[in-house]
């Protein structure tokens, strides 16, 4: 049950962390020692992808909130995508599409990092 | 009984031979000499019996024993050599001179029983007594001839059968009697040391009392059956010491080792009767190393152990370091777990501590150390720490030192894992004690009423999948039974944490309810009370819903939570209601409030809702597979228009026989409300309620909580 993996890959300002098998009470501290580090590295563009996670507990769930006001108070996000129907039926109970950005495919999580960061590019040029 | 017996015949014998004595001396005169003989053996012998001197001799140790017999005989000699009356002085000094060699005959012959009866058996005692009436039996018969005898015969010097058989006798019962040496055993090697020049000194004067009492004695002259018996108990003594010194002599070369096992068993079991009593670490490690140096003989010792949190060798107890010493231990000597011997879980011994190189750091630390034993304290097939033992001298250590240490700390293990178990152990139980007051506190937040109306079934069920949960439902009587609140959440997470939220929460809401009657309000305030406190990574998922009995409808708010389940008798479809809603505890405010959703339903009879929290889907089979949402809508679809009672049974027995022998992971939580009321039904104005009954929480600590009537 506790077999959880984090894989994380960097390109530019995005990290992305491939989260794999049970993310529960026992196997969160790992995911948030991950996101700690990139957080401690100055990283706030992170992109979670879901596609080989099986399971997810509301101890799972509370991992990104813990850290969601952090990153986008540094104007950062985490946005999330490949979930499959079970784990996106979880966060969707939750509300948590109200909250973060969830997406089917890594593509559209990419551009749409790339729309928050010309956006943001076009109000500091506004300014 | 024995001492009775012996008290009352020889007294009777002893008035009888008076008056033989007195008449038959009268007619012939040996009889006088014979009779006398016989009193005087008869006082002999009673004076063994009946002179409590055994009770006294009990008192003192053998060394105290061995030295009296050594004062007394080289007394005795020295004095029949100097002072003893020549036969032709007045009788007068003969006499006294042999009250006192009876007196101190009689008690030799009391301290040297004493020695014989150490480690005594039954023949023991039959042994001596035999010895002792031989002795007499010879004297007397020698004696009793009725011419006067200026000197005895030494053995086998006389002719005729009867008398080298007597002799013969007698000698068998001196070599059983004087064997018995034991008490040469229990010595100490300086005592051993003492007892053989001692015996060696003392020998040739016991040998010349004999000379002595055999060749020429005052009171063989005197009174020759006294004499008599007197030099053969001498001869007896003679013999004794040369046998006991023999065995001395022999036992001189192994008493050091004899000494070292005594010393090695004698900590050993000193160690485990410290380790049966003493929990105390502290205590325990100051003994260990007390008896270390015990045992080894060494001036110094010290111990260290592994620190369990830092993993760090401490210096826990020592005996004779310095102040300064103990404090530089860190300094000097950093890495000694890493010497080669000691990784390989060896005693490292170094006998010539200044010369060697690899020890060579030990002497920047101490340098009056000539000798270093070193040996780790192995658990399994980690060492938790290395005993030292330190002597000043080179070569202070043997093999058999090390073997001890060895041995000894293999105890101290033992009875240091112990203490820490011990220590931990009382940890627990303390905390489990007080997850126990928690579980009954949580369980006492649960409902203990359930409403009872007519048209109106509520049933309920929390089971907890440890001490404490998360999980929580609760009835709240809003108009007098006009209207009910029914509420079931869910914290994230578990254990401790989830259950002080859940306490939270359950009376916000209680609060909330009872002054803001829409649910949407209740909700949305209680979030915005709940984000303050709850810690960033968590949140709690509820539905808060209102069961209005005079409008007949169940107006409700999804935070989060899993959908509500309704099944109608009429319909075939199980019906998810899940309006929108987010966790409370995610959004301070603004998101939430727009977020959430009210939806109000119609209640008719047949209706079942079915409101439950995500432990009843996500609990796992032995496979590993969820039981589901999907299942959960069969099982209620195959149980609806039931009463609430079945409904929730037939829900809990599914999952049973779903989950299988697997252990639960999360709470589960189960409310069923069912309607079947008359067409045409008021409620009554008259508030009712049920009394739950729960398990006996103090019997044993129940995880399952059912709510049942």
């Amino acid at each position: 049950m506790s077999n959880f993996q984090v894989k994380r890959s960097d390109e530019d300002q995005l990290s992305s962390l491939r989260v794999a098998g049970f993310l529960d009470a026992h196997t969160a501290p790992i995911l948030e020692r991950e996101i700690q580090k990139l957080l401690d590295e100055g990283r706030f563009q992170i992109l979670v992808d879901f596609a080989d996670l099986g399971y997810i507990s509301s101890a799972g769930l509370g991992v990104f909130m813990g850290f969601i006001e952090q990153i986008r108070t540094n104007g950062g996000d985490i946005k999330m995508c490949r979930m499959n129907t079970k784990i996106y039926r979880v966060f969707d109970l939750l509300g948590f599409p109200t909250l973060y950005d969830i997406v089917d495919d890594l593509e559209t999580a990419r551009e749409k990092f790339f729309q928050t960061s010309l956006n943001k590019g076009s109000q500091d040029n506004q300014k | 009984m024995m001492q009775n017996r012996v008290k009352k015949t020889p007294i009777f014998i002893a008035l009888l031979l008076f008056l033989v004595t007195i008449v038959g001396s009268r007619f012939v005169p040996t009889v006088l000499s014979i009779s006398g003989n016989l009193m005087i053996a008869l006082a002999i012998w009673l004076s063994f019996f009946l002179i409590p001197i055994q009770k006294w001799l009990a008192f003192q140790s053998n060394i105290q024993t061995i030295r009296q017999i050594f004062f007394i005989i080289l007394f005795t000699d020295l004095a029949s050599h100097f002072v003893e009356p020549s036969s032709g002085e007045s009788s007068v000094l003969v006499w006294l001179w042999a009250v006192y060699s009876t007196t101190a005959v009689l008690i030799l012959l009391s301290l040297f029983r004493h020695l014989i009866y150490i480690k005594r058996k039954p023949s023991t005692e039959r042994n001596f007594g035999w010895m002792i009436f031989f002795m007499l039996l010879i004297a007397f018969l020698r004696t009793s001839a009725g011419q006067p005898v200026a000197n005895l015969p030494l053995p086998f010097t006389e002719n005729g059968v009867m008398a080298g058989l007597g002799w013969l006798i007698l000698l068998v019962l001196f070599g059983i009697n004087g064997s018995r040496v034991s008490w040469i055993h229990y010595l100490n090697r300086r005592q051993k040391l003492a007892s053989f020049w001692g015996g060696l000194f003392l020998l040739p004067f016991a040998w010349h009392l004999v000379a002595r009492l055999f060749d020429f004695s005052a009171v063989t002259i005197a009174i020759p059956f006294l004499g008599a018996f007197l030099a053969l108990s001498v001869l007896f003594f003679a013999l004794y010491l040369t046998i006991a010194l023999l065995v001395v002599t022999a036992h001189l070369p192994t008493a050091h080792l004899f000494d070292r096992k005594i010393r090695e068993m004698e900590s050993l079991y000193a160690l485990s009767s410290t380790m049966s009593s003493e929990f105390d670490l502290q205590k325990l490690v100051s003994q260990i190393v007390k008896l270390a140096a015990k045992v080894t003989e060494a001036e110094y010792s010290w111990l260290e152990l592994v620190d369990q949190g830092s993993q760090s060798l401490d210096l826990v107890a020592w005996c004779n370091l310095t102040d300064k010493e103990k404090r530089l231990r860190q300094k000097y000597l950093p890495r000694i777990e890493q010497m080669e011997d000691l990784t390989q879980k060896k005693a490292l011994v170094e006998n010539q501590m200044p010369r060697n190189s690899r020890l060579r750091f030990f002497a920047r630390w101490k340098a009056n150390l000539g000798s270093l034993l070193i040996v780790p304290m192995v658990s399994g097939q980690e060492s938790i720490g290395y005993l030292y033992a330190g002597k000043s001298g080179t070569f202070g250590f043997e093999q058999e030192d090390v073997e001890l240490l060895n041995a000894f700390a293999a105890q101290a293990v033992i009875a240091v894992e112990n203490t820490r178990l011990i220590k931990a152990s009382l940890l627990k139980e303390r905390f489990e004690h007080e997850l126990r007051l928690a579980h009954d506190a949580q369980m006492n937040l649960l409902p203990k009423c359930l409403p009872d109306l007519p048209g109106l079934q509520v049933e309920a069920i929390c089971k907890t999948a440890n001490e404490v949960g998360g999980d929580y439902y609760d009835f709240i009587d809003l108009e007098h039974g006009g209207k009910w609140g029914v509420v079931v959440g869910d914290v994230s997470g578990k254990g401790a944490s989830a259950a002080f939220y859940m306490a939270e929460i359950k009376g916000v809401i209680d609060a909330l309810a009872r002054t803001l009657c829409n649910p949407l309000r209740v909700v949305r305030e209680a979030n915005r009370i709940i984000y303050k406190s709850i810690e960033s990574n968590h949140f709690i998922t509820l539905i808060y819903g209102m069961i209005d009995l005079q409008e007949k409808c169940f107006t409700f708010c999804r935070a989060g939570h899993c959908p509500v389940l309704l099944a109608d008798k009429d319909q075939d479809e199980i019906v998810a209601l899940q309006p929108n809603g987010l966790g409370i505890g995610l959004d301070s405010g603004p998101v939430f409030d727009a977020a959430l959703n009210e939806e109000k339903i119609e209640l008719h009879p047949g209706m079942t809702l079915l409101l439950y929290t995500d432990g009843a889907t996500e609990i796992r089979n032995t496979l590993g597979e969820e039981y589901g949402e999907q299942r959960l809508i069969e099982t209620l679809a195959s149980l609806k228009g039931l009463p609430a009672k079945q409904v929730r049974q037939g829900l809990l027995n599914a999952i049973d026989q779903f989950v299988g022998d697997a252990k639960a992971h999360d709470d589960l939580t189960l409310v069923v409300i069912t309607f079947d009321w008359p067409e045409h039904f008021t409620p009554i104005e008259t508030p009712r309620s049920r009394e739950v009954e729960f398990p006996d929480s103090n019997s044993d600590i129940s995880i399952e909580t059912e709510v049942d009537r």
